[in-house]
């Protein structure tokens, strides 16, 4: 990737809007350090690089906005590899505003969801794999992608990948010469080492797709859906797991209607739990796409807590735990013992509660939390490295024909080496850019 | 100053470049004339007694097809014929010759007498342009020669330098002197130059090697010939020989190596990584302690002989005794030496897809002049300026093949589309379409270019429109089904009554395997002479059997041809184009694309810098 010059100085809050205890502006580009100048009517060497400065800003009619602390990252040692100041004023809309329009009014621009990252991508400062993380980052709602992600980041250079492109480019250029250039006959040799370097490369790429789909369940919250007949005490359950009053509770069967979605952290582990409608045969025609919905629910789900409250004869079919609710009722108090997939719970007096979310855990992960070496986090790297893996699978299934085309193993192989450089961001496709950074919001 | 008429095209060169523009000028009835430094010299083949090969037999085929004339002349020269590369994929093999050399210049001499092509011996010292139009060239004694066109095929000689160790000799070709002022000339009209170098192996006295100890290289036993209008061919199948180098050898000439002048630093120029010299071979591959060499007559029972392989500049004395270490050559002698050339070349960024110069209207490059090595890739490129400096002159259209349809289209894109460093040989790796640029399918690729420009007799039209339509014939009859017990070859099974053409995906499976009822209309019909009904066979099979790849390629074309031929204007100021990146800006200036499609390939030039060339042009 050339570095690439840009032009324009952008300005844009990276903290997120509203009232908060500090806002952070970013600016970016070859003007960042005038108008830091400009606004604190200092001077440039009054700023050394990388150093806290607590200074007054002004704005163009020399009203004070603000005192702020403010730094300055000269370039190339900057998130985007240009000279970037950053402002961390008081946190508040109407500040940050000022400030903002001061610097418009200097000559700034506003920057565009995730220009900060694209600038640090296109100046080599990140690698698109980089990018990408730093996206799912900013969004990771598992502990888990923020772990991976953070490993993206760190790799420089994803090597393992890189190498992988290697090794597919140094066989294709084996065939061409061999194709090319020599007048000689390849002995089983050269066919033994090419297959060799290609079947490797292919086994690691599997393992790449193998482990997204292990880890993918980490890094998107599953759903966790509460089902069950009316008045078993779904809403009360839900809100007990939740621990806050979020659905409406009644006596009265039939008091949920919708389904309800919340996003709730059980042991470290986001989920989205789903309240449902009770489902029963109905004539009423709201109930009846209440429990239509209901079942939908079950089917999208990771994990369904059926909700009883009397020992039916339950089928257990799929990922479910059945849940004994209403345990506070029981006369004797001997409750049976518990098991993975049943566990006794009073939704209302909050026994059990603790108990339940360990299993949801356990259930969940399938007791396997170790996370794969090789690692890509986003449907595109996915979609990449699949398309890569099918092309060179095709490519060795022609090398291990008698008497192979080398030039059809060649056509399979730049195919393979596109598709993964694609992934690697080492061809500019102006897709690859739209994709990865319009999923950012500004200031990124 | 003395003055000539006006001629419509005038060729300075007359060397595989030259010659080629030559006759097709004449051809297509233009008044021609050809200046060389050596009349006697016409066609000669300055280094390997040979045509075609990997990637440049296809383009001695395209030749051929496109009104040329190196093929035919091969065919009645060559010694030796071989399709190269049969064990490696049909649409990589490469048809190959070794030639007589001698007689190969001698038949140029008479082709280029017989078309009538004006020849004067002269050496041409400048260009005479106003306004951005060249008007003609002027000689060594100062006469003035006037043409609506000029082609310049200089080949080497440019301010030829030779190098054989650390000897030096200004000199075009050994023993013929270099051309001095053309370059100085082109420089002067604001050109940019370049200094490339190339190789010669030594030439052995066949009396001092021991042939008993060499490889036997037998030719093809049913040979195929360049052209498709040779008639009755049946070559000559000269034995060839080939040695290897040893250890000892490796020894030597790493030993000895500071006294090549590509190592001590003498040569400026930048040689080709591929046809290296031998001191480059054992540097480079220093594992490797062997390297086959080719020993090759230069003529039918020629007393010197080529060493293919041994390309050199050291000095005499240690290229004659690293020879001397392999087993057969220990007391071999030389009639000369190795030596290496340093030339003048002109980047070929400054030229247009017809050849023509985007700076001097009706001035064209072709040949070694623009970075490019070997007899074909000059051949192709003479023929191509020759065939658009004549449009220019009649005010035709130009021809400008495009990738898809040819290495021609290939070789002369990728000269003017990337900066090369070294000099530019033609590679079936450089085609993206190489499954499509088949050999054998040369007369389908390109015989409606030679339709529209007439580059061919009506004889020689009907002749390919005939194989065309045997294929076509051939095809349509592999539609019918074939029955298990007549496939007579074990490694060809089916089980039940199945169409020829699934028959035919079959690895090992050739239609000669088929029953000859399916297609004995199209013998029949047709009357092939044997190598060219092989050749429609050979190529239907490879369209049944590469059916999904041709579909793929197809669909890519498709796709790209789009935006590709929209112009983009000469006057276009990249400097001033809002959002290009430098690096864009600068690419964009030196190369000045004449279409989108030539910008898109240009390396570094991202999709999102077309858009913005787009958003401009519009």
């Amino acid at each position: 990737m050339p570095p690439s010059e840009h032009t324009k100085t952008i300005v844009a809050e990276s903290t997120p809007p509203g009232v908060g205890g500090v806002s952070l502006i970013r600016i970016a580009g070859p003007d960042s350090l005038l108008y830091l100048t400009k606004i604190t009517k200092g001077n440039k060497q009054n700023y050394k690089p990388r150093t806290v400065y607590h200074r007054s800003l002004w704005d163009s009619r020399g009203g004070l906005i603000d005192r702020a602390l403010v730094t300055f990252f000269k370039k190339p040692n900057s998130y985007t590899g240009e000279n970037i100041v950053e402002v961390s004023c008081h946190g508040s809309p109407l500040v940050v505003t000022k400030i903002i329009s001061s610097l418009v009014s200097l000559g700034a621009v506003l920057a565009e969801p995730g220009e900060y990252t694209k600038r640090a991508f296109l100046n080599g400062k990140l690698n698109i794999l980089q990018a990408e993380a730093v996206g799912e980052i900013i969004s990771a709602k598992t502990e888990q992608a923020l772990r991976l992600n953070l490993k993206i980041l760190n790799e420089n250079n994803p090597k393992d990948l890189t190498s992988i492109r290697s090794s597919l480019v140094l066989a294709a250029s084996n065939i061409e010469h061999a194709l090319d250039i020599s007048d000689e006959d390849m002995g089983d040799g050269f066919f033994l080492n090419i297959i060799k370097s290609l079947s490797y490369a292919h086994v690691k790429m599997k393992k790449y797709i193998k482990n997204y789909k292990e880890n993918r369940k980490h890094l998107h919250p599953p759903t966790v859906v509460l089902y069950g007949k009316p008045n078993v005490g779904k809403s009360t359950l839900f809100n007990a797991i939740l621990n806050q009053d979020r659905a409406i509770t009644n006596k009265k069967p039939g008091t949920t209607r919708d389904t309800i979605e919340q996003e709730v952290y059980i042991g470290g582990l986001c989920v989205v739990l789903v309240d449902t409608a009770g489902t029963r045969k109905t004539k009423n025609e709201t109930e009846w796409e209440g429990v239509r919905r209901t079942e939908d629910a079950v089917l999208n789900s990771d994990l369904v807590l059926h909700v009883v409250e009397s020992v039916d004869f339950i089928k257990l079919k799929g990922n479910k735990i059945v849940v004994y609710n209403k345990i506070d009722l029981i006369k004797n108090k001997k409750t049976k013992d518990n098991t993975d997939t049943l566990v006794h719970v009073s939704a209302k007096e909050r026994i059990g509660i603790e108990t339940l979310k360990e299993k949801i855990k356990t259930q969940l992960l399938g007791k396997k939390t170790k996370l794969g070496a090789s690692t890509i986090t986003t449907a595109r790297q996915l979609q990449a490295i699949t398309g890569s893996a099918t092309y060179l699978n095709k490519a060795l299934k022609i090398l291990n024909n008698d008497n192979p085309e080398l030039e059809l193993v060649a056509f399979e192989l730049r195919e393979s080496i596109e598709a993964l450089s694609v992934l690697l961001g080492k061809t500019s496709v102006e897709d690859i850019m739209k994709n990865v950074f319009n999923n950012f919001c500004v200031g990124k | 100053m003395k003055q000539s008429g006006l001629y419509d095209v005038l060729i300075v060169g007359g060397g595989h470049a030259g010659i080629e523009a030559a006759i097709i000028s004449k051809k297509l009835g233009q008044k021609t004339i050809l200046i060389t430094q050596d009349r006697s010299a016409l066609g000669r083949m300055s280094c390997n007694p040979s045509i075609g090969g990997l990637a440049k037999g296809q383009m001695v085929r395209e030749m051929d097809v496109l009104g040329g004339s190196m093929g035919a002349t091969a065919d009645i020269a060559g010694l030796q014929f071989k399709v190269l590369n049969k064990k490696k994929g049909r649409s990589v093999w490469s048809p190959r010759a070794q030639v007589d050399k001698r007689h190969y210049e001698d038949l140029v001499s008479k082709k280029v007498l017989r078309a009538n092509v004006k020849i004067i011996s002269e050496e041409v010292v400048s260009l005479k342009t106003a306004k951005n139009s060249v008007l003609g060239v002027v000689l060594r004694d100062g006469s003035f020669v006037k043409s609506k066109t000029v082609i310049l095929t200089c080949g080497t000689f440019l301010n030829g330098l030779i190098h054989i160790g650390e000897r030096k000799i200004r000199a075009g070709r050994m023993g013929e002197g270099p051309s001095l002022g053309i370059t100085e000339s082109l420089v002067s009209l604001g050109f940019k130059t370049g200094r490339l170098k190339t190789g010669t192996p030594p030439r052995l006295i066949k009396e001092s090697i021991h042939w008993g100890l060499a490889k036997k290289e037998q030719g093809d036993e049913s040979p195929v010939p360049f052209s498709y209008f040779t008639k009755n061919f049946s070559p000559k199948n000269v034995l060839c020989h080939s040695f290897k180098t040893n250890k000892k050898t490796k020894e030597l000439v790493l030993d000895k190596i500071n006294e090549s002048p590509m190592f001590s630093g003498d040569i400026g120029g930048v040689g080709p990584r591929y046809c290296p010299s031998i001191e480059d071979k054992v540097y480079r591959f220093d594992k490797q302690d062997e390297h086959t060499l080719f020993l090759e007559p230069e003529w039918l029972n020629s007393d010197q002989i080529y060493v293919n392989g041994f390309s050199t500049s050291l000095p005499e004395e240690t290229q004659v005794s690293a020879l001397r270490t392999i087993p057969g050559l220990e007391s071999v002698s030389f009639f000369r030496p190795g030596y290496a050339i340093e030339y003048d070349f002109f980047h070929p960024a400054q030229l247009k897809a017809t050849l023509e110069t985007k700076g001097v209207s009706g001035l064209f490059l072709a040949g070694q002049i623009n970075g490019t090595s070997g007899y074909e890739e000059a051949g192709g490129q003479g023929l191509v300026a020759g065939i658009n400096a004549s449009k220019k002159a009649s005010g035709g259209q130009p021809l400008v093949l495009p990738r898809s349809s040819s290495y021609l289209g290939v070789m002369i894109d990728d000269l003017i589309t990337k900066s090369t460093f070294e000099p530019y040989r033609m590679f079936t790796s450089r085609a993206e379409y190489r499954l499509l640029l088949r050999y054998s399918n040369t007369e389908e690729r390109l015989l409606e270019y030679s339709k529209k420009l007439s580059l061919l007799n009506k004889g020689e039209i009907n002749h390919l429109e005939k194989t065309i339509k045997a294929k076509e014939s051939l095809l349509a009859c592999l539609d019918k089904s074939v029955d298990p017990q007549d496939i007579k070859k074990e490694s060809v099974i089916i089980k039940q009554k199945t169409p020829a053409k699934k028959v035919l995906k079959q690895p090992f499976c050739q239609i000669s395997d088929l029953p000859k009822v399916l297609f004995s209309d199209v013998i029949k019909d047709f009357r092939f002479e044997p190598w060219l009904l092989d050749e429609v066979f050979f190529d239907t099979e490879s369209k049944i059997k590469y059916a999904g790849y041709i579909k793929r390629l197809n669909a890519e074309i498709e796709k790209i041809i789009q935006n590709n031929e929209k112009e983009i204007p000469r006057n276009l100021d990249y400097k001033k184009v809002l959002g290009l990146s430098n690096e864009a800006k600068e690419k964009l200036s030196y190369i000045k694309p004449e279409t989108v499609g030539q910008a898109s390939r240009i390396s570094g030039i991202t999709p999102a810098d077309i858009s913005i060339v787009l958003v401009n042009i519009k």
